[in-house]
């Protein structure tokens, strides 16, 4: 007699649907969350709590992670995060519900020939581009599922490159929209483009227990406090155990899958919060850590048939990790250029831009050599959070450091006078033998256990995609009247936006998971969350991770 | 290779390096700076010695950094970075100073090595003041020679770093909800036309003392 039929290890978007799914199918459930389990009582629109101090993510000393970054001579080099001088990590939102709480909900459905990038556009050398080995019309069900389950809403846009979709509209109406949504729409109406209304995993109208957006103006890297964000916790989890069948076990940290000698994992071992080693055995297991620690945590779970880790005996786990490509740029206009009905408008805390162009996911120009992928323009409004953005304003053009009047005059600017518009551009992140996890021979976390090494590399074309996106944003910012359109891009990884790690293919030689995301050599291993994605869209991946794990849902239940 | 800033609306807080708080990616103060006799006293001054807390006992963490750091010299720095004008608040205004030995004592994340640091560079800043000024202490300079003397210490790596990450903090008291200590009576907020969201964090939901399950 096993303690579960399922027990799901991670509890954000990847994990979230599978908990609920199989509670509701009448399993018995538990989920292992490493993070303690905050609820609305502790969200609050407190930027110091949020976005300055490690309240919602994992400790960077205590629970080190390597990172490996090219040097000034392009050598790799390596640095703890542990180390004082280590300037980032790749912790996100470690609680019940994972990151999925603070998200902004940003949500695109990859389009078909995202599946089939080899086939479609052809190979890049240097990149490890694969196909997928489902097509979008298998998802498409899943997409529409979520829909409903998590609750998105939005507006559908007839426009050339539409993904088919099995219902004619979202479930739930746009968001209340800021000026610059309508300023955006006239802009590309004008240059002849499409304005997208951009779908958000935000409740428009009540769901059940969650309420309606309140529009406090405080949404992405935030938690909800109204319930309308769309995070696996409220979402699914809080479903999941109000069924009776689903046992959420938070700050239990799994940090081994027993495995057999048959190959077929018998239990995980985990740390419970107060440090003692505790074992749960159950029919099927389900990794869901975010892609470097589920890859990290295959990699600590050799058995008798998974010398080098489960999943692991091709040398494929913790390969082709992918981020998001892409660039973020800005511009702003000045407050007294504009009449005081529009300046009340502009200064409107709370709506939503909410618009995207699509005309450049797929491109015909010789520019990028003829056809190719081309990515998403986001345009987004600025951040509410003051502290982050006075930061930069100790700095002036040249790098120096401002303060006194001058730097007391430089907020005046930023805050006073202007109001800033930004844009983010999402494209591949293609595939790579520079961009991967493996165990830190040396480095381990406060459980003594080795910690994930992260190499970040990037392939170059990732950067030309992105040029000739900011080249396509920039004129539509300027024909809206933003001055001194300014963009980043320097091929940094989006540590909010990991995939792959554990591909998910055909051949066991070349990818560590089965069509279903199980485990080619251990069948009752899964994973459900974005490591599976062989390439990741040039869209943020999280409506994806959500309509997959659904559908590895699907998969498990009908075998058990 | 500085990371990405942003990855969606709104969320690019989520992604916030430590290392923006700073200049450069690094901080190791300094002890290099001084030559001699003077970096043995500053290693002392950065804290071998744990004073005990009122009562005794083992000492709090902030019973440790009022102990350790040179205040008033750290006031005077604020004072001089945030200065207070007629229509528009200074570090004085927003209680700059208490909000910073708050942060600074609390024994997690940043806030152990950023007391390392601070202290360290505020020790330093008061010898190399020693050396140039005739044993003047930074308090007792007028407006002209504090902006020289900071100069100074802007032009080192480590010393930016550190007028970086104390001018950090003066933000933070500046922008903070007025929970923490800073921002009187919404100053900060009111001067810079912010809306604050809502919920608000109210005493015993402040990062501190959130005690989830």
């Amino acid at each position: 007699m096993k303690d579960f039929d399922v027990c799901v290890i991670g509890s954000g978007a990847g994990g979230g649907p599978i908990a609920w799914e199989a509670a509701r199918a009448g399993l018995a459930v538990v989920v292992l969350e490493k993070g303690p389990w905050f609820d609305e009582r502790d969200f609050y629109k407190d930027e110091v709590t949020c976005n300055h101090r490690r309240v919602f993510r994992s400790d960077y000393k205590t629970e080190p992670q390597v990172i490996e970054e090219p040097d000034a001579s392009g050598q790799w080099s390596a640095l703890p995060t542990s180390d004082p001088n280590s300037g980032h990590d790749y912790w996100n939102g470690n609680c019940v519900g994972g990151s999925s709480n603070f998200m902004s909900g940003h949500f695109f459905r990859m389009k078909p020939d995202d599946f089939r990038l080899l086939s479609a556009f052809g190979p890049i050398a240097g990149a490890n581009i694969a196909d997928w080995p489902i097509g979008y019309e298998e998802l498409e069900p899943y997409y529409t599922k979520v829909e409903t389950e998590i609750g998105i809403s939005g507006r559908v846009v007839p426009h050339k490159f539409l993904e088919p979709r099995s219902t004619p509209d979202f479930p739930y109406a746009p968001t209340a929209e800021h000026l610059f949504a309508q300023w955006v729409d006239k802009a590309a109406a004008e240059m002849g483009y499409t304005p997208l209304t951009v779908a958000r995993a935000i409740l428009t109208r009540p769901k059940a227990e969650r309420r309606s957006c309140e529009y406090s103006g405080f949404c992405g890297s935030y938690g909800c406090a109204s319930g309308a964000k769309g995070s696996a916790r409220v979402a699914l989890l809080n479903r999941a155990v109000a069924t009776g069948r689903c046992e959420i076990r938070p700050r239990s940290h799994v940090y081994r899958i027993e495995t057999g000698a048959d190959g077929r994992a018998t239990g995980v071992l985990y740390y419970d919060r107060d440090g003692k080693a505790q074992r749960v055995d159950a029919k099927a297991f389900v990794v869901a850590c975010q892609a470097i620690e589920s890859s990290r945590l295959l990699l600590l779970s050799s058995g008798p048939r998974h010398p080098n880790g489960l999943g692991n005996n091709h040398g494929q786990v913790g390969r082709n990790l992918v981020f998001s490509a892409g660039a973020t740029g800005a511009g702003h206009v000045l407050l007294k250029d504009y009449d005081e009905e529009t300046v009340r408008r502009m200064k409107l805390v709370g709506p939503f831009v909410n618009r995207s162009l699509q005309d450049f996911y797929y491109v015909d120009d010789p520019a990028l050599g003829g056809r190719a992928k081309g990515g998403t323009i986001d345009f987004v409004g600025n951040s509410p959070s003051f502290i982050h953005r006075a930061m930069p304003e100790r700095r002036d053009e040249n790098g120096e450091l401002v303060w006194g009047r001058e730097f007391k005059r430089r907020l005046e600017t930023v805050f006073r006078e202007n109001r800033v518009l930004r844009f983010e551009i999402f494209c591949d992140w293609l595939p790579n033998d520079d961009c991967h996890v493996t165990l830190d021979p040396e480095v381990k976390d406060k459980w003594g256990l080795p910690v994930s090494r992260v190499r970040i590399g990037h392939h170059p074309h990732d950067g030309r995609v992105s040029q000739y996106l900011v080249e396509r944003a920039r004129p539509v910012m300027e024909r809206m009247g933003f001055r001194n359109v300014i963009a980043n891009l320097n091929g940094a990884p989006t540590p909010n936006l990991q995939a792959g790690g554990c591909r998910f293919g055909t051949d066991p030689a070349t990818s560590v998971l089965d069509a279903d995301c199980r485990v080619h050599d251990c069948q009752n291993v899964y994973v459900s969350d974005g490591s599976f994605m062989p390439t990741g869209g040039s869209v943020p991946f999280t409506w994806t991770i959500y309509a997959n794990a659904f559908r590895v849902a699907d998969r498990l239940i009908a075998s058990l | 290779m500085p990371p990405r800033e942003n990855a969606m609306e709104e969320h690019f807080l989520y992604t916030l390096q430590r290392s923006d708080r700073l200049l450069w990616r690094r901080r190791q103060f300094l002890l290099s700076l001084l030559a001699g006799a003077g970096a043995v006293a500053t290693a002392r001054a950065v804290g071998d010695v744990l004073p005990m807390a009122p009562g005794g006992g083992l000492p709090s963490p902030l019973a440790r950094v009022l102990e350790e750091a040179p205040w008033p010299l750290l006031e005077g720095v604020q004072s001089h970075l945030l200065p207070t004008e007629a229509d528009s608040p200074g570090a004085a205004q927003i209680n700059a100073l208490a909000y910073l030995q708050d942060a600074l004592g609390r024994d997690e994340g940043d806030a152990i090595e950023d007391r390392k640091f601070i202290t360290a560079g505020a020790v330093f800043l008061r010898k190399r003041i020693g050396l140039d000024y005739g044993g003047r202490l930074f308090e007792e300079l007028d407006e002209e020679e504090r902006e020289a003397a900071l100069r100074k210490m802007a032009g080192s790596t480590d010393g930016a770093n550190w007028i970086s990450l104390v001018m950090y903090y003066l933000l933070e008291a500046l922008l903070a909800d007025p929970v923490y200590g800073g921002n009187t009576g919404e100053i900060g907020w009111k001067w810079l036309g912010y809306t604050a969201g809502f919920p608000r964090p109210p005493i015993g939901k402040r990062y501190f003392e959130i005690k989830p399950a």
